[in-house]
C-alpha cells in the first residue's frame, strides 16, 4: 500500500466511520493483530466510560504490572480549535501552517508526562524476549515467535515489550528510575506498545495523542504563543527549559499547569504524538475536519511536541511547534540492527497518554498501536 | 612504585596509542598515506559485531567486507541483512561465509587484511592469537579474556603484534567518547590535582536473561546451549563484571593513569538470579592503589532496584563525573564547575570514532597497539572478580602468578560441557 492510499484511508477514519473495510493483511504488524483482538475484548468487557461526555471525571489509573504505580487522567471536552500558528507569531516556522479549524471528540489526557514508576514495569518486564518484543520460546532471541498465551502467562505478558536496555536509559538524571521523574528515550514504537500494555491490564483504551489532540490540550482554549500568553519571560513559571533546567529533566508537575490543569506541556521533556510528521499536514485537512491524524507508514519521522529542558530558545516551547523525529536519535546504539525500543542518543523525549471516550473499531485500535512497516528499523 | 608490574604498565602511561613501528614488512607500512583496498573479516556476527562492521565500513572509503564467521550460520545471514545498505562494500559470497567454532580460522585465511573480533570474550585470546600470527590488523571488542591464562596469551599476542608490525585497536569505547576524553584528560593531566578516590557503578539489568526453570533442549548439545545464552555462563562471558562492567573497570584504570593496582578486596554473589547459569549477579570491589587511593566499584544486574552507571572521580580540586554528562563538580560536591557540551550538530559517536582513528592510522602507516593496555584492564576486572569469588584479599602479583584457565581451546559444538559450580567465597581458590 502506498503512502497516499494509506493516508486517504486514514482520513476516512473519523468517528462517524462505522466499518473498517481493510483486510487484516493490510494492517501493520498483522502478526500481533490476534493480541489486539484479545485486548479489544478486555476493553469491551470493561466498558465503564460514561454515556456522555458530561459524565467524564478526572481519575487515577492504577497499573498492576508496575507494582500498582498510578497516573492521573484529566477529561477534556469535545470542541473545535484552530491548529497551527499565525504567520505573525515570533519564531514561527512554515510547518505550523496554514492554520485550520479542526474538531475533536472528548478524551482524557495524562495530567503529566508518563513517569518511570509506571514505564519501568513495561521496560523491566524480566522475560527473555525476541528483538521484536515477543516472548522467546525457542532460545533464539533473533527470531520472532507467535504471540500466543501459554501456561502461566497472561495477555499482558504476550504484548510486545522491550528487551533489556544495555545501560539505564535515564542517563543518570533524577534518581535513577525514581518515582515522579519522566520516562524518556523510548522509541515511538515503544511508547505505542506501552499504551497497548497499559490497555491490556486496565481495560481502558490508551494510546498516544494525535497531533491535533496534543495541541488542543496544550492550548487549552488559548490562541497565544504559549498557553499563558505571548510573554516568553514568564516561561520559567511554566516550563523547565534550557534557561532554568540545569541540563536535566525534572519531576513532573512542579511548574504551573495550563488553563486545563495539564502540567509540563511546555518544556521538561518533548512528547511523542501519534502522527507521522508531514511538513504540510494542515494543508491537507479540510476546515472542520474531525479527529484528524496522519498514520505513519515509516518509522521516521513522527511528530514530537512541546520543547524540552535540554536545548533551544523560548520559541521552541511554543504551543504550535512541531519537531520531526530522526534516526540520529539512536545514533550510538552499538548494535546492528539497532534496538527498536531505545533512543540511545536522545535524552529529552517522553510522552503522555490519551484515552478517547469512545472506543474505536478493533482495526483502528491496532493501527494506532502499530505504526511503520513492522518491527524493524 | 617500583614493582615490575607497575613498570610494565608504565609503558602505556596515559593510554597513549601509537607504538614504535616494528621490523616486519607489512601491507601498509613504508608507503605513507595510501589507499590500498582493505579487506575486512568479521568474526562474531551478533548485534555488536555487525555494529562494528558497520563502523569499519563507514570509517574508510576503500574498504570491503570480505568474510564473515560465526559459530551459528543464522547469525551470518542476519548480519548480511543488516549491512545491505553498504552495497558493493559488502562482498561476502557464500564461499566466504563460515560457521562453526573454527570459523575464525577460515575468516583469517580468506585473504583479509583486517579482522574484527566480536565473538564472546571466552574466545578472544584464541582468535587474537590466530589473527596476529597470520599478520592481520585487529579490532578487538572488550574484554580481552575471561581468565588469567587468556590475559597472558593476549599479552604475548600484543608483543608478537609489535614484532610483526600489525595493529590492535580496542573496544573500550568510552576512551573514544569526546566528552569523556576531555573530562578524563582533566584528571590524568593533574588539572584537578591528586585523585583521592574513585567510585564507579554499573547497576542495570541482565542483558539476556535465562528464565528460571529454563533447561537445555534435549536435542541441543551443552556447548551450543551455553553459547546461545553466553552471557549467563562464566567460561564464555566472564560474568557481568567482565562482560559489561568492564567499562567501569577500564575507566578506573584510566582515572588512575593506567598504573598497576596493589590488590583488591571484594564481595559478590548471586542473590537475585535463580536460572541455570553460573554467573554472579552483583559485585562490590575495593581496589587498593599506590598512595592510599581506594577505587570502589559497584556492579549489579537486578530489576526493580536503583540503577545507574556513573564514574565519580574525587580529586583535590573537584569531582569528575561521567559518562552520561561529563562534568566537574566543585569540592562541595554540588556546584558544577565544568560540563561538556558537544558542539551543536557535531556530536560524535564513540563507536565510530574508534574505527575512524583505527583506519586513519592504518592509512598513515601508524601502528596502533593497545593490546597490553587491554590485557591490563581485563586483568583488573579479573582481580576484582577473583577477590569476590575467593573471599580473599588478592594482589595484582598473585593474579599474574595464577594459572587460571576456564576456556577450553579445543571445544567442539557437540561436546558435553557441564556447567561449572558457582564459586563459593572462602572455599573457591584461584588456580
Amino acid at each position: 500500500m502506498n503512502r497516499l492510499s494509506l493516508l486517504s484511508f486514514a482520513l476516512l477514519l473519523a468517528p462517524a466511520l462505522a466499518k473498517d473495510e481493510a483486510a487484516p493483511q493490510e494492517l501493520p504488524n498483522p502478526q500481533s493483530f490476534p493480541v489486539t483482538e484479545k485486548i479489544f475484548e478486555v476493553v469491551k468487557k470493561k466498558a465503564d466510560a460514561p454515556a456522555s461526555a458530561d459524565g467524564m471525571k478526572p481519575y487515577t489509573e492504577t497499573v498492576p504490572s508496575a507494582k500498582n504505580a498510578t497516573f492521573d487522567m484529566v477529561p477534556l471536552p469535545a470542541g473545535e480549535f484552530t491548529i497551527g500558528s499565525p504567520a505573525s507569531e515570533a519564531g514561527r516556522k512554515d510547518n505550523e501552517g496554514p492554520q485550520v479549524k479542526v474538531a475533536l471528540d472528548a478524551f482524557w489526557i495524562g495530567k503529566c508526562e508518563m513517569t518511570w514508576d509506571v514505564y519501568r514495569g513495561f521496560m523491566e518486564n524480566g522475560k527473555s524476549r525476541n528483538k521484536d518484543g515477543t516472548l522467546d520460546r525457542d532460545s533464539n532471541n533473533k527470531t520472532s515467535e507467535a504471540p500466543e498465551i501459554k501456561d502461566g502467562e497472561t495477555l499482558v505478558d504476550v504484548v510486545s515489550q522491550p528487551t533489556p536496555a544495555y545501560v539505564p536509559m535515564h542517563f543518570e538524571m533524577g534518581e535513577g528510575y525514581g518515582a515522579g521523574w519522566p520516562a524518556i528515550a523510548m522509541t515511538h514504537h515503544a511508547a505505542s506498545k506501552f499504551c497497548e500494555w497499559l490497555t491490556a491490564q486496565t481495560g481502558h483504551y490508551y494510546r498516544l495523542p494525535t497531533e491535533a489532540e496534543w495541541e488542543y490540550a496544550c492550548r487549552a482554549g488559548t490562541s497565544t504563543a504559549y498557553s499563558f500568553g505571548d510573554d516568553a519571560s514568564k516561561l520559567g513559571d511554566y516550563a523547565w527549559n534550557q534557561e532554568n533546567a540545569e541540563y536535566t529533566y525534572h519531576k513532573v508537575g512542579q511548574k504551573k499547569p495550563n488553563p486545563w490543569g495539564l502540567f509540563d506541556m511546555h518544556g521538561n521533556v518533548s512528547e511523542w504524538c501519534l502522527d507521522a510528521y508531514l511538513p504540510d499536514a494542515y494543508a491537507k485537512w479540510q476546515p472542520g475536519v474531525k479527529n484528524p491524524w496522519n498514520p505513519a507508514v515509516n518509522r521516521y519521522p513522527h511528530v514530537t511536541r512541546g520543547g524540552h529542558y535540554y536545548e533551544g530558545g523560548p520559541e521552541t516551547l511554543r504551543s504550535a511547534v512541531r519537531v520531526p523525529s530522526d534516526p540520529s536519535w539512536k545514533a550510538i546504539d552499538p548494535q546492528n540492527p539497532k534496538s527498536i525500543w531505545y533512543l540511545t542518543s536522545n535524552q529529552y523525549i517522553g510522552f503522555r497518554v490519551v484515552r478517547p471516550m469512545s472506543v474505536p473499531d478493533v482495526k483502528v485500535m491496532h493501527k494506532m498501536w502499530n505504526t511503520g512497516p513492522g518491527p524493524s528499523e | 612504585m617500583n614493582s615490575p608490574s607497575l613498570s610494565r604498565r608504565q609503558i602505556l602511561a596515559g593510554g597513549a596509542a601509537a607504538a614504535a613501528v616494528a621490523g616486519f614488512p607489512n601491507l601498509l607500512l613504508g608507503q605513507g598515506v595510501n589507499n590500498a583496498k582493505l579487506k575486512i573479516g568479521l568474526i562474531g556476527c551478533g548485534g555488536r559485531g555487525t555494529g562494528a562492521a558497520q563502523q569499519a565500513l563507514s570509517a574508510d572509503e576503500n574498504v570491503v567486507l570480505w568474510a564473515l564467521g560465526d559459530a551459528f550460520p543464522e547469525a551470518i545471514t542476519g548480519s548480511l541483512q543488516g549491512l545491505q545498505s553498504f552495497g558493493a562494500k559488502v562482498d561476502v559470497p557464500a564461499e566466504r561465509q563460515f560457521s562453526g567454532l573454527d570459523a575464525y580460522q577460515k575468516v583469517i585465511e580468506s585473504g583479509v587484511d583486517v579482522v574484527l573480533l566480536a565473538a564472546p570474550p571466552g574466545f578472544r585470546p584464541q582468535h587474537l592469537r590466530a589473527a596476529i600470527e597470520a599478520g592481520k590488523h585487529v579490532f578487538a571488542e572488550k574484554p580481552m579474556a575471561i581468565d588469567v591464562t587468556g590475559v597472558k596469551s593476549v599479552m604475548e599476542s600484543a608483543k608478537l603484534a609489535k614484532q610483526k608490525g600489525v595493529a590492535i585497536q580496542h573496544g573500550y569505547c568510552w576512551r573514544f567518547a569526546p566528552g569523556v576524553r576531555e573530562l578524563y584528560a582533566k584528571v590524568t593531566s593533574g588539572e584537578l590535582g591528586k585523585v583521592y578516590s574513585v567510585y564507579g557503578t554499573y547497576m542495570g539489568s541482565p542483558p539476556k536473561p535465562l528464565q528460571p526453570g529454563m533447561k537445555k533442549p534435549d536435542d541441543m548439545s551443552d556447548v551450543e546451549w551455553q553459547l546461545r545464552w553466553w552471557t549467563n555462563f562464566e567460561w564464555v562471558s566472564g560474568g557481568p563484571l567482565l562482560e559489561q562492567a568492564i567499562h567501569t573497570v577500564d575507566k578506573i584504570a584510566w582515572a588512575m593513569g593506567d598504573v598497576a593496582p596493589i590488590a583488591a578486596v571484594a564481595n559478590g554473589g548471586r542473590a537475585y538470579r535463580t536460572d541455570a547459569g553460573n554467573v554472579y549477579d552483583h559485585y562490590n570491589i575495593a581496589y587498593e592503589y599506590p598512595g592510599g587511593v581506594i577505587c570502589h566499584l559497584g556492579e549489579r544486574q537486578y530489576l526493580g532496584c536503583h540503577t545507574e552507571v556513573i564514574d565519580r572521580i574525587y580529586c583535590e580540586k573537584g569531582t569528575a563525573v561521567a559518562p552520561a554528562s561529563p562534568m566537574v563538580l566543585g569540592p562541595d560536591g554540588k556546584k558544577r564547575q565544568w560540563m561538556y557540551r558537544a558542539p551543536e550538530g557535531s556530536e560524535q559517536n564513540m563507536y565510530q570514532v574508534c574505527h575512524n582513528e583505527f583506519f586513519a592510522a592504518l592509512r598513515k602507516g601508524e601502528i596502533i597497539n593497545t593490546g597490553e593496555y587491554m590485557a591490563n584492564s581485563t586483568m583488573l576486572g579479573l582481580l576484582g572478580r577473583e577477590a569476590a569469588h575467593t573471599g580473599q584479599r588478592v594482589t595484582w602479583d598473585e593474579m599474574w602468578a595464577s594459572a587460571q584457565d576456564q576456556a577450553p581451546d579445543d571445544l567442539k559444538m557437540d561436546s558435553s560441557f557441564a556447567i561449572a559450580p558457582l564459586p563459593v567465597p572462602g572455599v573457591h581458590k584461584l588456580a
